[in-house]
C-alpha cells in the first residue's frame, strides 16, 4: 500500500495549500501585510478583512472541500455498485429533483415561505424526493433490480424534473429566473459557518461506512454473482450505498447548488493513479474531489473580480486538463 | 434594459413641419430605419415603459392593447389604462398580437423582439406594422459598457411624438421632466457620498455597473455608485467588494421579485455586512424598480430617492 499513501499524502499537502490559497485570496483587493495580519489574528488588522477571511473565505472553503470530497465519494460508490464507469451521484435524480423544487420555490411561492424554510431545506426534500421515485421504480416485490433499471429510471425521472425546473424557468418572473440560475450552475457564495457542520457529518460518517466495507465493495467489482457467492449480501449493500449518495449528493446540492464534473470525473481520476482497491481509492477520490472543488472555486473568485463566475461555468474547463493528462499518461488501468 | 435611439428623422420632418402634419416619419428604431405612412392608431405596447410613454402622451384612444407590467399602474393613468385591454401578463403570442390588427408595436425591452417572442422588428414592418423599441433597451445605440446619461427617455417622449403627431405634447412633457432633472441635479443633495445599488440575489448581490438605469439614479441625485467602474448594466458584485468600498448609502430596489425589506434583512443578519457602517446606521432607501428605469417615472425616482436622502442627512 505504499504508492497509494504517498499520492494520498501528495493530494492532502496540495489541498492544505489551496485551502490556504482560498482564504488568502478573493474578489477584494488587499495588502499581503493586512492578510497575514487578519489570518493571524492579529490586534491591527483591519477589521473588515478580519470578518471577511473568518466569516466568509474560510467557511466558504471548507464547505467547497466537504461537498467536492462528498461528490467524490459518492460517484466512487454510485460506479462501484451499479458496474457502471457513466454513473454519478446524481444518476438517481437527485440533482434535477432538487433543483425543480429550489427553482420552484424561487420563482413561485411567497418569499416567506423560502426565508423561513430555507432554500437547501427545500431543494434537499425536492432531492429526496426523485431519490424515492426512482427506487420505487426499481423495486419488485422488496428487492432492487438490475443496475440498468436503476439507472432507466433514475433517467427518467431525471429527465422528468429537469423538465419541470425548464417550465419553471419559462413561465417565471425574467427577473427573478437570474437568482434560480446562479443555484442551477452551482455557487459556493454566501456559505457560513452554520452549512458547513452538517455536510461534514454526513461525509464523515459516510466516509467510515465505506472504508469500514471496503471490502465488501471490492467483491461488488467482481460482479453481482461471484459477490454473492463471497458471502455479500449485494442488494442490501446496494440499497445502503443508494441511501448514502443521497444523503452526500442531496446535502451538498442544497449548500451549493449543482455541480457536476466531480463525483463523474474524480473517481476516475482517482482510480487511474491508485487502481481500483477502495481502501486506497477512497481516500485519494475524496481529497481530489476537495482539491478539484477548492480550486475551481477559487479560480471563479479572482478571474472576474469584483464579479464571481458559479462554479459550473468553470469546472469542467479547469479540471477537464488535469484528467486528460492522467488519462493519457496512465492508461494501464482500464 | 437597453436602448434604442431615435434619429428621428430629420429631412421628413423639415419638410412636414411647417404643415404640422408631420404624420409621415422615419424612424430610427434600434438599429433599423423605419417609415411611417400616418400616424398609427391601433398601438400594442409590450412592456410597463412603452406603456407609459403613450399614457404620458395622452395616447390611449390610440392604444389597442397592453401587456406585461413589472408592477401596478400609477393612479394618474389608471383610468387611461383601464380603458385599453390587456391581452397578456407577459409578453402576448404573435397570434395574439395580429389579432388585435394592431398597426404599431412599441416594445421596452429588446427581449420583446427576440425570436421566442414576437420576432423581429423587421418582419414587423413587412407586415405593415410599424415597431418601436424604447431607445435606453438597445444595444445599438446604447452599448452596455457606455453610460447612457437621462438622454433616452426624451429620446423616446420625441419620438412616439414624431409617429403620432403629437409634436406638442411631447416638447411639453420633455421640458417638465427636464425642469425636475435639472433641480435635482443642482439640488445634489448625495454630495458626492458612496452608494451600493442592492438588486437583488444573497448569495452574490446583483448590482448595476457602469450603465444600467438605476446607476443613472443615482447619479442624478449627486450619488456615487461603488460599482461604477464595471461595464454593464446589470453585474454579479462580490460581496467582498461591497465590504471594501464601505458605501455611505444603500439603496434597496424594490420589486415583486425581490423585497426590500429581504435584502435589508439579509444585510443585518450577515456576520460581516452587519458591520458595515451604512448597515450599522441604518443608511437604507428603498426605490421601486419602475422608478429606475429611464422611462416616464424617472425624475418620480429621482425626487423619491432626494427626499429619502435629505431625511437620512
Amino acid at each position: 500500500m505504499g504508492r497509494p499513501h504517498v499520492l494520498t499524502y501528495v493530494a492532502l499537502t496540495l489541498l492544505a495549500t489551496a485551502i490556504l490559497a482560498g482564504v488568502f485570496f478573493g474578489t477584494a483587493e488587499v495588502s499581503w501585510a493586512d492578510r497575514w495580519a487578519a489570518l493571524s489574528g492579529a490586534a491591527d488588522a483591519p477589521r473588515s478583512l478580519s470578518l471577511i477571511i473568518w466569516e466568509w473565505r474560510l467557511p466558504r472553503v471548507l464547505v467547497v472541500a466537504v461537498v467536492g470530497g462528498s461528490l467524490a465519494l459518492a460517484g466512487v460508490m454510485m460506479q462501484t455498485v451499479l458496474h457502471n464507469p457513466l454513473a454519478d451521484p446524481y444518476l438517481m435524480g437527485l440533482s434535477s429533483g432538487a433543483s425543480a423544487a429550489a427553482v420552484g420555490a424561487i420563482l413561485w411561492l411567497p418569499p416567506w415561505v423560502a426565508s423561513t424554510l430555507g432554500i437547501p431545506l427545500i431543494a434537499f426534500a425536492g432531492a429526496v424526493c426523485a431519490f424515492a421515485m426512482t427506487l420505487g421504480l426499481s423495486l419488485r416485490r422488496g428487492a432492487i433490480m438490475s443496475p440498468l433499471v436503476v439507472i432507466l429510471a433514475g433517467v427518467a425521472v431525471s429527465l422528468m424534473f429537469q423538465s419541470l425546473t425548464a417550465f419553471f424557468l419559462y413561465v417565471g418572473d425574467p427577473h427573478a429566473t437570474r437568482s434560480a440560475l446562479g443555484w442551477l450552475m452551482g455557487t459556493a457564495a454566501g456559505t457560513a459557518w452554520v452549512d458547513l457542520w452538517l455536510p461534514l457529518f454526513a461525509l464523515v460518517a459516510v466516509s467510515g461506512f465505506a472504508l469500514l466495507r471496503s471490502q465488501s465493495l471490492d467483491a461488488v467489482l467482481l460482479g453481482d454473482e461471484r459477490a454473492m457467492a463471497l458471502g455479500i449480501r449485494v442488494r442490501r449493500l446496494r440499497l445502503v450505498v443508494f441511501a448514502a449518495v443521497a444523503l452526500l449528493a442531496g446535502l451538498s446540492v442544497a449548500t451549493v447548488g449543482i455541480v457536476g464534473f466531480v463525483g463523474l470525473i474524480v473517481p476516475h481520476m482517482a482510480r487511474l493513479l491508485v487502481g481500483g482497491r477502495h481502501r486506497a481509492l477512497i481516500p485519494l477520490s475524496l481529497v481530489l474531489g476537495a482539491l478539484v472543488l477548492v480550486v475551481v472555486d477559487l479560480l471563479c473568485r479572482v478571474i472576474l473580480a469584483p464579479e464571481e463566475l458559479p462554479l459550473g461555468v468553470l469546472l469542467a474547463i479547469f479540471a477537464a486538463p488535469p484528467f486528460i493528462l492522467i488519462l493519457r499518461r496512465v492508461r494501464h488501468a482500464y | 434594459m437597453k436602448r434604442p435611439r431615435m434619429l428621428a428623422i430629420i429631412p421628413a420632418l423639415l419638410v412636414c413641419a411647417s404643415t404640422a402634419v408631420a404624420q409621415e416619419a422615419v424612424v430610427q428604431s434600434c438599429g433599423g430605419a423605419f417609415s411611417f405612412d400616418a400616424a398609427p392608431e391601433r398601438a400594442v405596447t409590450l412592456n410597463q415603459q412603452a406603456t407609459e410613454v403613450m399614457l404620458a402622451l395622452g395616447l390611449a384612444d390610440r392604444m389597442v392593447g397592453t401587456a406585461y407590467m413589472d408592477d401596478a399602474i400609477l393612479p394618474q393613468w389608471q383610468e387611461a389604462y383601464d380603458s385599453v385591454p390587456i391581452l397578456a401578463e407577459k409578453y402576448p403570442a404573435r397570434e395574439v398580437v395580429i389579432t388585435t390588427d394592431p398597426d404599431f408595436l412599441f416594445a421596452g425591452f429588446a427581449s420583446a423582439f427576440s425570436d421566442d417572442n414576437l420576432g423581429a422588428e423587421a418582419e414587423w414592418h413587412d407586415l405593415g406594422i410599424g415597431t418601436y423599441l424604447v431607445d435606453a433597451s438597445c444595444d445599438v445605440t446604447n452599448p452596455k459598457d457606455v453610460p447612457p446619461g437621462t438622454a433616452p427617455i426624451y429620446t423616446d417622449i420625441r419620438v412616439i411624438g414624431d409617429i403620432f403627431g403629437v409634436e406638442d405634447r411631447a416638447a411639453d412633457l420633455i421640458a417638465q421632466t427636464q425642469d425636475r432633472l435639472n433641480a435635482a441635479a443642482s439640488a445634489n443633495v448625495g454630495a458626492g457620498r458612496t452608494v451600493f445599488i442592492y438588486d437583488s440575489g444573497d448569495e452574490t448581490p446583483y448590482s448595476i455597473g457602469c450603465c444600467g438605469g438605476p446607476g443613472v439614479l443615482v447619479e442624478a441625485v449627486g450619488l456615487v455608485n461603488i460599482a461604477a467602474d464595471l461595464e454593464g448594466r446589470w453585474v454579479d458584485l462580490a460581496w467582498e467588494r461591497v465590504v471594501q468600498a464601505n458605501p455611505d448609502v444603500i439603496v434597496l430596489i424594490e420589486a415583486d421579485w425581490s423585497g426590500a425589506a429581504e435584502k435589508r434583512a439579509y444585510m443585518e443578519a450577515d456576520p460581516v455586512l452587519a458591520e458595515l457602517d451604512a448597515v450599522r446606521d441604518g443608511k437604507f432607501m428603498t426605490i421601486p424598480f419602475s422608478q429606475t428605469v429611464l422611462g416616464m417615472q424617472f425624475a418620480d425616482g429621482v425626487d423619491n430617492l432626494s427626499a429619502q436622502l435629505a431625511t437620512l442627512n
